[in-house]
């Protein structure tokens, strides 16, 4: 039997009266989900629990950094840091 | 050669500064972080940073961090973790209501947290500490 998946819950904002959301849901199509005006009490987190999608990744780590003119870039890592390796835990 | 992939664990609310501030190793350290395990932070720390916003810019860079993170609440039951951290302190306390909100959420959800000042969480037993750079 499959283990029941990890509740998350997921910000979005009302336009012309469906939800829009910001990332994509990790659901299978067909999965029902609820919608609430505020965060129930039981949900740990808001947001996405574990990895982000490198496509999110990307979005973010370039707005944050002020270079929007990467997104088109495939290398944009190694655009912007150069060839280091990644960062120890 | 790739190093170990990083834990979950609580970005406090300085080295969330740094990223939201676009300093370099933070930013980098963000795109391992969310590429092995996803953003985590409190709700307190969105809050600070919210408050020191500066323009409508800053407000807008916060928000796409916020959305591509799992956000923590300020519950009862962290807040009481919190001020019992606070009360443990011999008084003047060291730790400021920053820190104990941010180790008494990672206390509760049992994860590290991650930060560029670990001896700001010194002493505070059950915590792990990460410096990421």
């Amino acid at each position: 039997m499959e283990p029941e998946p990890e509740p998350f819950c997921v910000r979005g904002v009302v336009k012309d009266g469906q939800v829009v959301l910001s990332v994509s849901l990790p659901l299978p199509d067909g999965a029902t989900v609820y919608v609430a005006t505020e965060p129930p009490d039981q949900i740990p987190g808001i947001g996405l629990p574990g990895p982000m999608p490198d496509h999110e990744i990307k979005k973010l780590i370039l707005a944050l950094a002020r270079r929007p003119d990467l997104m088109d870039e495939p290398n944009w890592r190694e655009m912007l840091w150069g060839n280091r390796e990644r960062l120890a835990s | 050669m790739n190093a170990s992939p990083l834990r979950a664990g609580i970005i406090d609310t300085d080295l969330l500064r740094a990223m939201h501030r676009a300093t370099n190793a933070a930013i980098e350290f963000a795109t391992n972080l969310a590429r092995d395990a996803g953003l985590r932070a409190s709700a307190y720390s969105l809050m600070v940073l919210t408050a020191e916003c500066r323009d409508d810019t800053d407000r807008e860079l916060l928000t796409l961090l916020l959305e591509h993170s799992t956000i923590y609440p300020v519950s009862v039951h962290i807040s009481r973790r919190a001020l019992a951290l606070l009360e443990a302190q011999p008084a003047p306390a060291a730790l400021s209501v920053d820190a104990a909100l941010v180790a008494a959420t990672a206390l509760v959800h049992k994860l590290p947290v991650y930060t560029a000042n670990p001896g700001r969480y010194a002493n505070l037993h059950g915590l792990a500490a990460i410096q990421p750079y």
